[in-house]
């Protein structure tokens, strides 16, 4: 059966965060992209717990989630990429990075000038944040104001 | 832009862009070196990035992730 809304919240209440919700907007921000794919600066953000070997990786605390990110080099050898995260299947990204985090593939696109150039520093977060609001108050706006700083132009987001 | 494996959560959350793909949890850009599907997935979030012009829409590209999820 589909995992649902409610399957979801229904599992994580029960296991982990019983006041758990799913966060819901009615409006959402939007900017219009105007640039040239071909010159525009491109970044990666996975949700998969990417981390690089030898860093402190992502922390499951008792099921109470990690709201912390990693940088990840977007010219790293993929060999130094691990990945923590408890609640997914990890089979596929154990045998091929790309599944979760398509470094490889944005690294080709940018190669051929598909895309323009890639920003310096990807992001990785562990997508398992059931306490969202220090996601929501400091970790994700470091990130975005990291990638504004760089002059990023858009990120592509593989969720896990 | 965002790919998304539960599009009720993208319609609840809503991203500025996103795109609804039949995947499997823990596989959002497709099977393991299949490089044609994983760039076919990255150009389809590229292409939402240009052609997207209402806040919140949400993609479903006809790509699927082939055999048994």
């Amino acid at each position: 059966m589909a995992a649902t809304i409610e399957s979801v919240e229904k599992v994580v209440q029960e296991n982990y965060v019983p006041e758990f919700h799913y966060l819901k907007y009615d409006t959402t921000p939007f900017q219009p992209f105007t640039k040239d794919l071909a010159s525009a600066k491109g970044a990666l953000i996975t949700t998969g717990g990417v981390f690089l070997k030898g860093e402190p990786p992502f922390q499951d605390n008792y099921g109470l989630g990690d709201p912390s990110y990693r940088e990840i080099p977007s010219d790293v050898d993929t060999k130094k990429l691990m990945h923590y995260h408890e609640h997914y299947d990890h089979t596929n990204a154990s045998k091929d990075i790309n599944c979760i985090f398509p470094i490889e593939r944005m690294r080709q696109l940018a190669k051929e000038g598909t895309i323009g150039p890639l920003a310096e520093t990807f992001y990785s977060f562990m997508g398992f944040v059931p306490i969202a609001h220090p996601l929501l108050t400091r970790t994700a706006p470091q990130v975005a104001r990291k990638l504004k700083k760089e002059l990023v132009d858009y990120v592509l987001i593989a969720p896990v | 832009m965002t790919v998304t494996m539960m599009k009720d959560v993208a319609l609840a959350v809503k991203p500025p862009r996103s795109m609804y793909l039949k995947f499997p949890f823990g596989s959002p850009m497709g099977r393991p070196g299949d490089v044609q599907k994983q760039t076919a997935v990255l150009k389809a979030m590229l292409d939402g990035l240009i052609t997207i012009d209402t806040p919140g829409m949400i993609l479903e590209p006809s790509l699927s992730y082939g055999g048994d999820a």
